[in-house]
């Protein structure tokens, strides 16, 4: 079971005994950090970074012609690495 | 987010590896006069008897040489099968050309994941007004919450998806964030307001505008010193908000803890998250859903991975 499925497991099981499934939770110090793990990306959700995404293609181009590589972009409205 | 799913494939990766990857933002390459949308758009014209792009964008993967020509690509369409039959072919013509003009490619230096802002990364693109003078960027993650039993609700092809964005402040706005004296210091209204606008939002699923300012109904965050180490201010941070605006709303509170160091003045940590419910449908990507509960995360990029060296 990946961490994310134990977070959610327990959050579930937390959510369940308190009736209050139907509504946001009641956020305090204690469950901070279980909210900050559900909504944080896992391990697995960030695989994709490892690729080592240049972030500009102009300075990517430069980058290409010194190694002498082909330039894979992938281009979205909003960039890839954040927001899209 | 779809696209992420298929570049953590380890058969598009070992494919995608003889690349440069790069990702950026392409109504900037299509619109904005540079170096790199002139490059862009040289590109797109070798391409475009291949490429068939809607009207309005140009959003896509396009495999290409160092000079700008035509390799292969696609337009906005994300899944492996598609993803891999694009970089085979962009390899053999590329293999073809290396081959041609006695090519040595070297290897291509890894760069470290979660460096997109900062130094190493991207300094104008964050959301705020910071720009290159950010003191302070936070990275928004903003996820679906577990709703009536299912820990990850929604139609299946948006399932625990996932979405983020970044919020930058300048020196001023970090200090701002900080208490003063004991008790509940206000975070001043005018800056609180703005991030609640710009990432108080339900993009889980892709781009959402922000709110406008009369769209904030309410809006406060208070921080307050905690116990803490030696030489750092702990920061406990608790606030609500209540956001409304042509059928579509998001209100909640949240609760927050930063670990201010108080010799470089700088944020060692920080986490906050706002956890309500949202409600209406999203400008292109949440349709006529019901009201379900929304979480979104603040942290500093990278703050983990520095903490377990």
């Amino acid at each position: 079971m990946t961490r994310a499925l134990l977070t959610a497991a327990m959050i579930l099981a937390v959510s369940a005994r308190a009736g209050a499934q139907d509504e946001p939770p009641v956020l305090d110090d204690k469950n901070l950090k279980t909210w900050l793990e559900f909504i944080l990306p896992s391990p697995e959700e960030t695989r994709w970074e490892k690729l080592g995404w240049r972030p500009e293609l102009w300075a990517a181009v430069q980058e290409a012609k010194a190694l002498q590589r082909p330039i894979l972009l992938w281009a979205m409205n909003g960039h890839p690495c954040g927001l899209t | 987010m779809l696209g992420r799913r298929v570049w953590a494939d380890e058969e598009v990766q070992s494919l995608a590896r003889n690349f440069l990857c790069v990702a950026d933002e392409v109504w900037t390459l299509d619109h904005i006069d540079s170096p790199a949308s002139k490059f862009f758009k040289e590109y797109a014209a070798k391409a475009s008897f291949e490429l068939r792009w809607a009207p309005s964008t140009k959003q896509g993967v396009y495999a290409m040489t160092p000079e700008g020509d035509f390799l292969s690509g696609h337009v906005a369409r994300h899944n492996k099968a598609d993803t891999v039959q694009m970089l085979r072919k962009a390899l053999d013509k590329w293999n073809t050309i290396t081959a041609a003009k006695g090519l040595k490619p070297k290897a291509i230096p890894p760069r470290p994941a979660h460096q997109t802002w900062g130094p190493q990364g991207l300094t104008t693109q964050a959301g705020g007004d910071a720009g290159s003078k950010a003191a302070l960027i936070l990275q928004v993650t903003v996820r679906d919450l577990p709703y009536k039993g299912e820990a990850h609700p929604g139609p299946a092809e948006y399932k625990n998806w996932f979405n983020q964005t970044w919020v930058d402040f300048t020196e001023q706005e970090v200090a701002a964030l900080l208490p003063k004296g004991n008790g509940k210091t206000p975070i001043p209204d005018a800056l609180f307001r703005k991030v609640a606008r710009e990432t108080l939002l339900d993009f889980v699923r892709g781009q959402t505008g922000g709110w406008s300012e009369g769209a904030v109904k309410k809006a406060s965050l208070t921080a307050e010193a905690m116990p803490g180490k030696e030489g750092t201010l702990t920061v406990r941070y608790q606030g609500e908000f209540e956001l409304s605006e042509g059928g579509k709303g998001f209100d909640g509170k949240l609760h927050g803890k930063a670990v201010f160091d108080l010799r470089t003045n700088k944020f060692r940590s920080f986490e906050l998250v706002a956890a309500g419910m949202r409600r209406g449908k999203t400008e292109q990507f949440r349709g006529d859903a019901p009201p379900s509960p929304l979480g979104l995360a603040f942290i500093i990029e990278n703050q983990y991975d520095k903490a377990a060296k």
